[in-house]
């Protein structure tokens, strides 16, 4: 018989499965769409991003957006600088990222480091536990309150490297990706996204200097925890009961973290695009 | 109105019953026929033959669950409909795509089998055996596609997935139900 009269036969096939698979899959139908929750209940990248546009229109000039040739990387690095001094942003729709500032003892010799150092112990005293991962808003805020920080969306890889100072490597695709979008925020996170062909987010890849424990932004409650070998580092992999993941790792002075969209990357998926960022 | 009081009045032959049927699942039936038709005149009289042949089949058939089983004859009776249409051609819709991803699960090697019929019941029990494997939302996402012929932009917008997500699942389902289909001999 050849193939397309088997398929007709698997396809009128599926009119006999066991009914409560008919039926559960009904109940689909009628039932809440479901993905909107998970989305709110992770600090990502989107609403930062949807976040970062708001503030450009709240703040006005304490915003800076990519201006392309009008703009050299020093003078938008001289006015995130500035941008960040000033951060009197205390809304509570945004969300802050673990700080650069948080550096190890290794890099303490420089004198950027030691202001670095200083601005740390400053962060750290209104950090929510001592393990920046969140800074509160100064002066009227209240413990637990969180804010976004800006963000510059550049051009290319090469640009968000210049931007951060510091050398990323990601893969040119994740899952069905067919965008990508760099992003970096003032905080010193480099930010690398991969969009489907709807628009829709496929993965989040984060790089930052610094050995922070976990800059994956995820909040996983209660997930499981396994810890996989990737060349000659230990990466941690979160999974939680919807299936989703969130992988974070430190090596040579720099912090990683690999988040894929919802639950449709298997752990080999995750494990072959950590093997692609450095 | 209860599935057992409508099939009670089936078993008394009150023709209630249709009209209770039609009230509350009318609406599930015609969908059903439309993923496979695409047409909404011909899903309604898809819809209208399900209700008499459900009428011919109760009693003596007393159905567990009544939903499913109307949801089994109406789709039945679409794809007949839709081969009655498209006998000497593939024709517009979901069902040529359906079928020409389900292709995939065949192997390439496959041996011939003969159409008698011998196989089917070794065909459900492999189809039962693959959705229990499954996870929930994959055997959901598979069922939408090729149980009711929903399209994967449907499909998207009735999860909340992304288009891509609901590929990438059908696409790993179709393969694991190959995987088991070879692993069970169904093809030689």
């Amino acid at each position: 018989m050849a193939k397309s009269d088997e398929a007709k036969r698997l396809l009128r096939a599926m009119s006999d499965v066991d009914e409560k698979y008919i039926s559960e899959a009904i109940g689909e139908a009628v039932a809440p769409k479901k993905a909107v929750t998970t989305k709110l209940r992770r600090s990502g990248i989107t609403i930062t991003a949807i976040a970062a546009v708001l503030t450009v229109a709240f703040l006005g000039a304490v915003i800076f957006i990519n201006r392309g040739s009008s703009q050299t990387t020093t003078e938008m690095r001289d006015q995130r600088d500035e941008a960040y001094s000033e951060r009197d942003i205390n809304t509570d729709l945004f969300y802050a990222y673990g700080s650069t500032m948080h550096n190890d003892a290794s890099s303490a010799d420089t004198a950027e480091a030691g202001a670095a150092a200083a601005e740390a112990e400053e962060v750290e005293e209104d950090s929510l536990d001592g393990d920046i991962s969140y800074v509160a808003p100064a002066d009227d805020a209240s413990e637990g309150d969180t804010y976004a920080l800006s963000c510059i969306e550049a051009e290319d890889i090469d640009s968000l490297c210049e931007l951060a100072g510091f050398d990323l490597e990601v893969p040119g695709q994740a899952g069905d990706s067919t965008e990508q979008r760099f992003f970096y925020y003032f905080n010193g996170i480099a930010v690398v996204q991969y969009f489907g062909e709807d628009g829709e987010l496929i993965c989040t890849i984060r790089k930052v200097k610094g050995n922070i424990n976990d800059i994956s932004g995820v909040d996983f409650s209660g997930t499981g925890e396994t810890t996989v070998e990737v060349s000659d580092y230990s990466v941690t992999v979160l999974t939680n009961d919807d299936g989703e993941m969130a992988a974070f790792w430190t090596h040579e002075g720099y912090s990683y973290s690999v988040v894929p969209e919802g639950d449709s990357f298997t752990e080999d998926d995750l494990i072959a695009l950590i093997e692609d960022v450095a | 109105m209860d599935d057992q009081l409508i099939i009670d009045m089936y078993f008394n032959r009150d023709e209630q019953a249709i009209t209770c049927t039609a009230e509350k699942y009318g609406r599930l039936l015609r969908s059903i026929a439309y993923g496979i038709l695409r047409s909404h005149e011909d899903s309604e009289e898809c819809e209208n033959d399900t209700y008499m042949k459900t009428w011919n089949i109760i009693p003596p058939t007393r159905p567990n669950a009544f939903q499913a089983f109307l949801a089994k004859i109406t789709r039945n009776l679409s794809l007949d409909r839709y081969d009655q249409m498209h006998a000497a051609k593939r024709g517009a819709g979901e069902v040529p795509l359906m079928l020409d991803e389900l292709e995939e699960c065949i192997p390439d090697d496959s041996a011939s089998s003969t159409d008698d019929g011998s196989n089917d019941e070794e065909l459900k029990r492999i189809l039962d055996k693959f959705l229990e494997t499954l996870p929930s939302d994959a055997r959901k996402i598979f069922m939408r596609r090729y149980f009711f012929g929903d399209s994967v932009n449907e499909i998207s917008d009735m999860f909340g997935f992304g288009k891509s997500k609901v590929k990438m699942s059908l696409s790993r389902s179709r393969d694991a139900l190959k995987s088991l289909l070879e692993s069970e001999g169904y093809y030689g």
